[in-house]
Order: structure tokens, then C-alpha cells, then sequence
């Protein structure tokens, strides 16, 4: 009977434990989001402070003497960027980058240490930048802001930043809206036009009816096997029939549509388009369109 | 006549510890103070392994005769000590007779009996070459606990503890009736542990344990059955390693990078759900005074899973990512290193150091930036960034032991036993939590890139293309390992005149199978279904003597040699791929030997003993994120020699009886003795790489001179014992040294060692492959307790601090990284050195400062 007893009385123990022991890991409540976790939201938009993406290269960039490929200049002023962003890594082709636009027409690229950027920078985000104590040049022709690295030979050029100095000079303006970013038709008549160059390097554009050279239905936009130092691989694009070298389609190996195969009929290509040169006054300046995901190449009916 | 029956049967019950008793006497110094057992080790399943759900880092070792064995497994614990630093599958440990080591690793996982102290207290323990009657001895020792309900003291005891340690507090009830008249008895048990926060932040502790067991004896007392079914439901939130530099920054030797704020709560993305619920059926049956037949059947259906926080598509979200780090920014090994080293490095150092040691949530894991990640990716049509995953290693395990135990004469006993055992592993990959995310697929993202989008190659699972994975849906990888088991073991032990001996022998089979629940699409033909059956024969012997030469004399000598199959877990090159076994997978072939010295009189205990082990066709299996190719690597390693040697000696002096002084102290090497033979397969391609004459893709490894890591090779103690009137009062200082971290495979490969120029004449320069090492150092550990007797039963205080002085630079254990110090190399096999230097930056976990438990039993 005492027995008996102690047994219910242990049972009870056990239900109350079995009670008692609720799961601590709780369903966790998503965190709200009203203001943006990225970025830095005590930058207060100022008027007086703004500046254009054209303005800016003017007063910069343009003071480097054109012979000089990579270099780099501190920004002092206390200047505003009010930009959109055109281009980002969600598919691992750009790297490292967004490509930003704003309305005086220019594209400008800024180099940020962080993989993921579409998380927070998709397409169509519109946001403020503090320029000042960033730093602005040219690396490989291309306009870039970021922070100085020099390489092992010695030359300086705008690089990645870390993302705390990122997340303090910029601010996340409202939510993205997709619709307000148009790629503008590239003028294949002023291909080898150098002032078209200068404003139109780092833009969204789309260069319309064309083919990929080369492709065969098998060949990749950049197999592990051709890549150069880089671990990219350009690939010319036939325009009117013909193969021109002045424009190529770069990606990455680390891009998500990197194995996939070049269509053989004629595209419509969209992309940030950048611009490479060895000696530019000599052979000109290389388009190179980096494609922001597979989405950019469309087929022409 | 039925006087000497009686006394044989005694005899017969108690033959595991005859040989104990025939060398040593009285001296129970085995038995710890009833106060200081509550304290059980101080570890719990939260700081076991690297590997966090086996408890790699624990022996069970206890002993009656040898004064060093008796101390070190409790005495040791805040290091994970592991006796002759042998891998856990040494260890066997056994419940009413049957193996209860896990099928697949070999362990035996300690969580299994987590909570139930009264209950494992009731045990057997047998040294490597000690005799017993429950099995061949393994080579880190065996334990058989006795979970049998007549067997428990009678009456109640409930304890209440508090403890800065993985748990804050513990409550304990346990009630056993004994054996009653009509043959009945009943056990229970009821321990919740729990801990808000344990003594690492972030950290939650929810466990609860119960244990019921009934046990019938019939027919004049010569049957019993006995039924027993225990648990230990558990959830557990885990602490991650650090390097020196975390650590320095965040001011904080227990720095877990697993946990961040969400709505202003810590939450951690490491959560342990553990619960094996057991049940044990036993019949003893006493066929005569001399023959004895113990038969148990064991169920038990195990469920482990742990989550992740992983990424897809960016960047590693865990604020101890390495280019989190100020130091991959400027170079601070090299000067050099003009990349690396110059003003604008020097910006980027003191941004990213001023960020990571400012306010805490900086250096934790930022959720709120995950979920809106998420949630943009989401609106961009892109499957989620950021996720928890779930990995599960469930078990049905069925086994059956039968022994039996014949007591020749009072000088002869003789045992034979019989095991079967059966267990189907289930491993799988759910998804947790999708943070906010709408769409996630099973796709191979790490194939991505090599292979097209569309390819096969990319899909985790053909038979269910691009699969919509939902919570708690299974994805990456889903297979069942089919292991069966079967052996045939004996003893015989004689004592002849002075000399005791013990002969041991066993014959095993071991049957695996891997059973695929995905058609992997890198490997469309040998994943889905069963692969063939791996078997394996394997056996061995053992030889144990002790000779008593008088006045407190005793030798003892110890031979054995076995082949032992290779486990389950080692045996597939990547199990959460394909179906292919291990090449060159064999038998583990083990040498193991020791002698022994002792001498005993009435105020002196002293053990010393030298033992030598030596292994061949040793094999290990690991997995791990490699970032420098994006990818999973999964990595074998066979054909291993291994040596395990060293001393250990053990003294107790006993100054006057109340007070003893004790030294405890080893010195030991576990070593590689040669380069192991090396596969290892990529999760981005599926290409094995390894030796040419296999038809793999070229490359080596340079491992020899690894040692084993996560324990003291050095360790000694000096004790000083109180123990009068009802007080208990000990004192320690321990020393701890040359404490090894894992080493990383990939880090020595020949192609990685040709990178970084590691090679010279074809021969690597071994002096640039020394393995990373923990700090050593000084700890003193504490006791002081009561036992009062009152009217009604009895009450025990006792506190436990251990690490006194605090201090806070001993390792107990971690691994080097495994990436390497340069970027992607060039075709022409040159590659740019980073400013990071993995190889410089070990993961680390440090001994826990002053912690403390205090414990209150109250027996009535």
C-alpha cells in the first residue's frame, strides 16, 4: 500500500517534470524591420551637401591625368551621393560590387568587402552615401570608390572596403523599387568613342541584337578551365555578324550561370558596363558587360 | 556444506572484482566519498567533443587496486582527460551485461545516462588487463553499470544542486524499494537539470531524465527479470570555438560566436535536441550455486538533431568569420608583406577592431540583418540567404547479450558470452528555420558554377528535381547506414599459488550497408538504394597476470592483440553523397601491452605503470566546410600506424588516518607513426582525390608525427585529503601540458604544401607542419562536504570549486582551421598569400575559470 503509494507519487513527479521541462528554443518572432539593419540611419539628407555621380567624377577622376589606369584620390568634401543601385552580386558574377546610378545619368561603381550585398542592395534600392573620408579613382578605366590597396606592384587603386566603414557612410532610402532602374540602349555607333566612354563606363545598359562568338550550344560563359588571373573569362560578341573585340561579355567562374552554355541565336545583352585597356590611346578601350544574373541575356524573337 | 555453498555463490556474484580483491585487500580506494560522488564529473553532454554530438572526450575509469586509475577520470575531467589519451571506442561500456557503445562510432554516448547518478553509481569497472565477467576488456577499459532494481539501496534521496557550470541547477529524486518479501522491486528516478544561461553565454540547458525500472525474482531466487526503461530528453544550446584574436577582443575566454540578439533576446543558432529513450529487459537465472546465466534485450530508439545557421548565395553570417577579423586585414605576421602592411592596412585593422570589441551585438550573430537579408532575397524571387539547419543522426538499436559464468572451483572461474546486436542509423538534413525567407530548393549550390543551373550534376535529390524545401522538410542528403553485429567472447581466470591470471578471447562479425533516400546528382548511379555489404571478420585475445611476491609486492602484466573492424562512420568516403566504401578499408589490427609495479602496506599505496599500445591500418573519416574551394571536402585517411605509450604512477600516503596525501601524475605520447594513405572527395564535382595507383587524382598527406588531441599527455597532481567526523575536505593542484588541437588535413596535403613551398628534393619539410598545441598550466580544484545523520535519514552538503585561482589560459581542446594562407592558386600552381593566416590561428576552447557546485542530498 505505501508503496503503491510512492509509485503515484513518482508518476505525479514525472508528469509535473514532463511539464515543467517546456522547450526553451521558442518560435522565434521575426524581427520587425522597420528600420533597415544595414547601414547607418543617423545620415540626415542635406541639400547643400549633395552632389551628382557626374559632378563628382568632374571634380575628381577627371583631375587624373588620363594616362594614369589605377589611382586614387581622398574625398575631403563633405558630399552626398543620392544614387540607385543598377547592379549586385545575385549571382556571384559581380563580386564584391554594386554599380550604382543616379539621375544626372553617370554609373559609378563602389567596391564593399561582403558577399550577400543583393540582401541588403537589390536592384532598384535607393540609397544616401557620405563620401567624405571614402576614397575615389580609377582601377583598370573604371570609376570606383572604395578604399586605397596597393598591389605588389605598387600601384595604388580604390578597393573593397570593409563593411563597418560601408555600413557607416551609407543609409538605406525606403524599399527598392525595381521598376525605376532602365538600362539604356548602347550606342554600338560610338563604340570606340572615348567621351562616350568616360560617361557611359560603370552604367546599365543593354547592347541589342547580337551573338555570342564562338558559341556552340556546348561552350560555357566561363568554365574553371579558361580562366585567366582573374578567374574570369571573356567571351567577344559578334555584333552585325561580325566578331568584335572591342566588346566582350566577362564573368566570373564563381557565377552562378558559369557552366551554363552561350546561346547561339541572337540576344539582347544587359549588364553593367565597364571598360578595360592597356594602352587606350593606342588599341582603345574593351567593353566588358558583366552580366548581373542569367536573366540579362534575352533572346530576340 | 550449505555454509561453503553459500560462500561460493558470494564468490560467484561478486567474481569481477575477485581479481581486485585477491591483490589488494581492504583498500577501497576506488570508492569516493558518498558527498563527492554526487558531483558526478563536471562535464556535461554540452562540452563534449568538437564533434558535439558523440562525447569523444570522456573515458569512464575507475578502479578498486590501481591508485591511478582510481583518481584521474574524475580528477582530470575539467580538461577532458582521456585515460592513455585512447579514442572513446576503447572504452566499452556495457548495462546488465550488454555493449551499450553506439554501433556506428564505436562511443559510447555518455548523454545516454546523463541525469541518472544514483543509477551509474551502481557499477563494475575493469582496467584494460583486468579480469570481469562481463566481457573481453577493451584497451581504454570496460564498466558494466547494474541497472537492476533489487540492486539499488533502498529508500528515498532527493538532491538539490546549483552550479556555474553548463547547468545552474539540478534536482534529483530517486526512490528504490529494495527487494521486498515477495520478491518485488522498484526503482525511480526523476533529475531535471536547467540553466537560463550556463557559464558560457548564450548557452541554455533544459534536460530532464527519469528511470523506472521494475525487477521480479521467482523460483526460490534462482530467476529474476528485470525491466528497465530510462531517457534523458534534452535540449541544449552550444558554445563555438574562438582564436586567440576573438578571444583578445572580446576580453573574454568563453566567447560564443553562436548566439545573437533577436527582439532583444539571445538566441543560439546551435541547438542540441537530444532523447534515447531505452528500455533493457534482463533475466538472471541461477542455474546452481557455481553456474550463473544473465541474458538482456535492449531497445532503444535514439533522435539527435542540431542545428546550423548556413548560408547560401553570401557571405558566412557568423561573426567569427574571418574576414570579420581585424588580422585579415593587415598582416601582422609578416612584415614583409607590403600589401598587407602599410597605412591604409593599417585603417582597415583599427576599423575592423574597433567594430568587433565595441558593444557586444557586434561580435554576435546580427539575426536582424539575416531576416531582412532574407526577405529582400525573397522579393527578389531568390531562394533564402540565411537558414538553420537541421542534422539529424536517429538509431534503432536492438541488441541481445547472453553470458554466462561458471565458478569452477574457488580458484577458477569461467565465462563465455554470446552478443547480437542490430542498428539502423538514419541521417538526414531538415530545414529549421528559413528566417523569414519564402522559397528554399535542394540544390547543390556548392555544384553551382561548376555545373550548369540546369545540369543534373546540381540536384540533390533527381527522383524529386529542384524540390521545394519547407520547415522541417529533409534536404542535402538523407541516408540510412544498416550495421549488424555479432560476438563470441570467453574468460578464464585461475589463481595458481601467489600468481592470479586472466586469459581472453573473442570472435566478432560486423555487417554495413548504406541505404540511400536521395538520388544524388553527382552521383546518379550509386546513390539511391543500398550499396553492397561491407563484413568483416575480427577478433582477439588478452592476457593479464598479477604476481603477489608479499609484504605489499604485486606485479602485473598485461598482453593483447585483436583485429577490430573499422566503424560504420569511418567506412564511407562520403556518406552524404554516394554510396562508395573507404578504400583500403580494413580490419584495425591492435597491439596493446603494460606493466605494473605495486606496493601496499598500511600507510602507503603506490601504483606505477608503463603501458605501450601499437595500431596499424588505423582509419579516420572526417568533413568539413573548405572555403578555398567553396565546397564540402570529405576526407579518409587509412592504413595509420599508431603508437600510444607512457607512465603513470599514483601514490597514497596516509599520514595519519583522517588525512592522506596523494600524487597522481603520466607522461604519454599517441601518436602517427606514418603518412596516412589519403582519399578525399569535393561536394562541388564529387572528384576523389588521393593516390595515382587507385586511379584518384594525385595527391598525398604528410600526417605523420599527428598526435592525439584534446587531452593532457602531461598531466600530474598533488592531492591532500581530509576525511574525519562526518567532514570531507580535499585540495588539489593539477598540472596539465603538451594538450594537442586537432590537426587539419588539408593543411598537409602535397598539394597544398607545394603551394606554400613545403616541399624540398620531393620531401616535405615537416618542421612547417608541427601540429597546433593549447596552453598548459596550473589548476586547483576544491572540495569540502558534510555528512550529518538526523532522526530520520541522512543529509549531505558538499561544495565543489574547481579551478580556484581561476585560471583562464589552459586549452582543454580545439582544431586548426581548416582553409589555407593563400587565395585560389594560379594555373601555375603560384597563389597570392593572404594577410590571414588560418595556419597562425588555431580554434580554441579554454578551461572554464572558478566554477563551482554545491550539492545538498537528503536520504531518508
Amino acid at each position: 500500500m505505501k508503496k503503491t503509494k510512492y509509485i503515484k507519487f513518482l508518476v505525479a513527479a514525472m508528469l509535473l517534470g514532463g511539464l515543467a521541462t517546456s522547450c526553451m528554443d521558442d518560435d522565434w518572432n521575426d524581427p520587425t524591420g522597420e528600420v533597415a539593419p544595414y547601414g547607418n540611419n543617423d545620415i540626415v539628407e542635406d541639400d547643400a551637401k549633395m552632389i551628382s555621380i557626374k559632378e563628382l567624377k568632374a571634380k575628381t577622376v577627371d583631375l587624373i591625368p588620363s594616362s594614369q589606369a589605377n589611382d586614387t584620390v581622398r574625398i575631403t568634401e563633405d558630399w552626398q551621393l543620392k544614387v540607385r543601385v543598377t547592379g549586385n552580386d545575385i549571382q556571384g558574377n559581380i563580386y564584391n560590387q554594386i554599380a550604382v546610378q543616379d539621375e544626372s545619368g553617370e554609373g559609378l561603381l563602389i567596391c564593399i568587402q561582403k558577399g550577400g550585398l543583393f540582401g541588403f542592395l537589390p536592384v532598384g534600392q535607393e540609397i544616401l552615401v557620405n563620401l567624405k573620408g571614402l576614397y575615389i579613382g580609377i582601377y583598370g578605366n573604371n570609376v570606383q570608390v572604395g578604399v586605397p590597396y596597393t598591389n605588389t606592384s605598387g600601384r595604388t587603386f580604390p578597393s573593397r572596403m570593409n563593411i563597418n566603414v560601408w555600413n557607416e557612410h551609407f543609409k538605406i532610402l525606403g524599399a527598392a523599387d525595381a521598376s525605376k532602374v532602365v538600362p539604356e540602349k548602347f550606342d554600338v555607333s560610338k563604340l570606340k568613342d572615348v567621351a562616350y566612354v568616360k560617361s557611359h563606363r560603370g552604367k546599365l545598359m543593354t547592347l541589342e541584337n547580337v551573338e555570342m562568338d564562338k558559341a556552340d550550344g556546348k561552350l560555357a560563359w566561363a568554365p574553371e578551365a579558361d580562366k585567366d588571373a582573374g578567374n574570369g573569362v571573356s567571351r567577344t560578341v559578334k555584333i552585325g555578324g561580325k566578331a568584335q573585340s572591342l566588346m566582350v561579355v566577362r564573368s566570373s567562374t564563381y557565377a552562378d550561370f558559369a557552366a551554363k552554355a552561350m546561346p547561339t541565336g541572337k540576344v539582347n545583352l544587359t549588364g553593367i558596363f565597364t571598360v578595360y585597356a592597356t594602352n587606350p590611346s593606342k588599341y582603345g578601350y574593351t567593353w566588358q558587360i558583366l552580366l548581373r544574373s542569367d536573366s540579362d541575356i534575352e533572346d530576340v524573337k | 556444506m550449505k555454509q561453503k555453498n553459500l560462500k561460493l555463490a558470494v564468490m560467484a556474484l561478486c567474481s569481477a572484482s575477485m581479481a581486485q580483491a585477491q591483490t589488494v585487500g581492504t583498500d577501497s580506494i576506488g570508492q569516493r566519498g558518498a558527498a563527492l560522488s554526487e558531483s558526478a564529473f563536471t562535464f556535461t553532454e554540452a562540452q563534449l567533443g568538437e564533434d558535439d554530438d558523440m562525447s569523444q572526450n570522456v573515458t569512464i575509469v575507475n578502479s578498486n587496486s590501481n591508485m591511478y586509475a582510481s583518481e584521474v577520470g574524475f580528477l582530470f575531467s575539467p580538461v577532458r582527460f582521456r585515460y592513455r589519451a585512447f579514442d572513446q571506442k576503447y572504452n566499452d561500456v556495457y548495462i546488465n551485461g550488454l555493449p551499450m557503445n553506439d554501433m556506428e562510432t564505436g562511443q559510447f554516448r555518455y548523454s545516454l545516462v546523463g541525469g541518472l547518478n544514483q543509477q551509474t553509481k551502481n557499477q563494475e569497472f575493469a582496467l584494460p588487463f583486468e579480469t570481469n565477467n562481463f566481457a573481453m576488456t577493451g584497451m581504454a577499459g570496460s564498466n558494466n553499470y547494474n541497472f537492476r532494481p533489487a540492486s539499488m539501496p533502498a529508500g528515498h534521496r532527493i538532491t538539490l544542486s546549483g552550479a556555474n557550470r553548463s547547468y545552474t541547477l539540478r534536482g534529483m529524486y530517486t526512490f528504490n524499494t529494495g527487494l521486498s518479501n515477495r520478491g518485488w522491486a522498484f526503482s525511480g528516478n526523476l533529475t531535471y537539470r536547467w540553466a537560463n544561461e550556463g557559464y558560457v553565454e548564450g548557452t541554455f540547458y533544459n534536460s530532464l531524465s527519469y528511470f523506472l525500472g521494475v525487477q521480479k525474482v521467482f523460483g526460490d531466487g534462482s530467476h529474476s527479470l528485470s525491466l528497465t526503461t530510462w531517457g534523458n530528453p534534452t535540449e541544449r544550446a552550444s558554445q563555438g570555438a574562438g582564436t586567440d584574436e576573438m578571444y583578445w577582443m572580446a576580453n573574454d575566454r568563453y566567447y560564443n560566436p553562436y548566439w545573437g540578439y533577436q527582439n532583444g533576446k539571445k538566441r543560439n543558432s546551435r541547438v542540441v535536441n537530444d532523447f534515447a529513450p531505452t528500455a533493457l529487459l534482463t533475466w538472471d537465472w541461477k542455474i546452481s550455486d557455481n553456474d550463473k546465466l544473465t541474458t538482456s534485450l535492449m531497445g532503444k530508439y535514439s533522435m539527435y538533431k542540431s542545428t546550423k545557421l548556413n548560408y547560401n548565395n553570401a557571405d558566412n553570417p557568423h561573426p567569427n568569420y574571418w574576414k570579420n577579423m581585424p588580422s585579415s586585414y593587415f598582416d601582422i605576421w609578416d612584415d614583409t608583406n607590403t600589401s598587407y602592411r602599410n597605412i591604409d592596412a593599417l585603417a582597415n585593422w583599427q576599423s575592423a577592431y574597433d567594430f568587433w570589441s565595441g558593444p557586444k551585438a557586434n561580435r554576435q550573430i546580427n539575426w536582424d540583418q539575416l531576416y531582412y537579408a532574407n526577405k529582400q532575397a525573397s522579393a527578389q524571387g531568390q531562394d533564402a540567404m540565411y537558414y538553420l539547419q537541421a542534422k539529424h543522426n536517429d538509431a534503432l538499436t536492438i541488441a541481445l547479450a547472453s553470458t554466462f559464468n561458471k565458478q569452477i572451483d574457488k580458484d577458477k572461474a569461467w565465462n563465455i558470452g554470446i552478443v547480437g546486436a542490430t542498428n539502423k542509423g538514419m541521417h538526414y538534413q531538415t530545414m529549421e528555420d528559413m528566417l523569414g525567407a519564402t522559397t528554399f530548393h535542394n540544390v547543390n549550390t556548392y555544384a553551382i558554377g561548376t555545373y550548369s543551373p540546369d545540369a543534373d550534376e546540381v540536384q540533390y535529390d533527381l527522383n524529386n528535381r529542384n524540390g521545394l524545401v519547407g520547415k522541417d522538410d529533409k534536404f542535402g542528403y538523407n541516408y540510412n547506414l544498416l550495421v549488424n553485429n555479432g560476438k563470441l567472447w570467453t574468460s578464464y581466470s585461475e589463481n595458481f599459488g601467489n600468481l592470479h591470471y586472466v586469459i581472453a578471447g573473442k570472435l566478432g562479425y560486423t555487417s554495413m550497408q548504406r541505404d540511400g533516400k536521395m538520388r544524388n546528382g553527382l552521383a546518379k548511379d550509386n546513390s539511391y538504394g543500398k550499396s553492397h555489404t561491407a563484413q568483416f571478420i575480427d577478433g582477439g585475445m588478452k592476457f593479464g597476470a598479477n604476481v603477489n611476491l608479499g609484504r605489499g609486492n604485486t606485479f602485473t602484466l598485461g598482453l593483447g592483440y585483436e583485429h577490430r573492424a573499422p566503424q560504420a562512420k569511418a567506412a564511407f568516403i562520403s556518406p552524404e553523397i554516394n554510396n562508395d566504401f573507404v578504400r583500403n578499408l580494413k580490419n584495425e589490427r591492435v597491439f596493446s601491452s603494460e606493466i605494473g609495479y605495486q606496493f601496499q602496506t598500511s600507510w602507503l599505496h603506490a601504483n606505477i605503470n608503463a603501458y605501450y599500445s601499437y595500431l596499424t591500418n588505423v582509419s579516420d573519416w572526417q568533413n568539413f566546410y573548405m572555403d578555398d574551394v567553396n565546397s564540402f571536402t570529405y576526407v579518409s585517411l587509412t592504413n595509420m600506424k599508431k603508437a600510444y605509450y607512457g607512465v603513470e604512477a599514483g601514490l597514497k600516503f596516509r599520514v595519519t588516518s583522517a588525512f592522506d596525501v596523494k600524487l597522481v601524475g603520466q607522461i604519454s605520447d599517441a601518436k602517427i607513426l606514418n603518412d596516412a594513405n589519403l582519399e578525399y572527395m569535393r561536394s562541388q564535382n564529387a572528384v576523389v582525390y588521393g593516390d595515382v595507383a587507385d586511379g584518384l587524382v594525385e595527391d598525398h598527406i604528410y600526417n605523420k608525427g599527428m598526435r592525439d588531441n584534446g587531452t593532457p599527455l602531461t598531466a600530474a597532481s598533488l592531492g591532500l585529503s581530509y576525511h574525519s567526523g562526518g567532514w570531507f575536505i580535499d585540495l588539489n593542484a593539477n598540472y596539465y601540458d603538451r594538450i594537442y588541437l586537432s590537426y587539419s588535413p588539408n593543411y598537409r596535403y602535397e598539394s597544398a604544401c607545394k603551394v606554400r613551398g613545403d616541399i624540398l628534393n620531393n620531401q616535405p619539410v615537416r618542421s612547417e607542419l608541427s601540429q597546433a598545441k593549447g596552453h598548459g598550466g596550473f589548476m586547483i580544484d576544491g572540495s569540502i562536504g558534510r555528512s550529518i545523520y538526523l532522526k530520520r535519514g541522512s543529509l549531505s552538503i558538499n561544495l565543489t570549486v574547481t579551478n580556484i585561482l581561476n585560471n583562464t589560459n589552459i586549452v582543454t581542446g580545439g582544431y586548426e582551421q581548416s582553409r589555407s594562407d593563400y587565395s585560389t592558386p594560379k594555373a601555375d600552381g603560384t597563389a597570392t598569400t593572404r594577410a590571414y593566416k588560418f595556419s597562425k590561428n588555431p580554434m580554441k576552447f579554454y578551461a572554464y575559470g572558478t566554477n563551482g557546485l554545491l550539492n545538498i542530498a537528503y536520504k531518508f
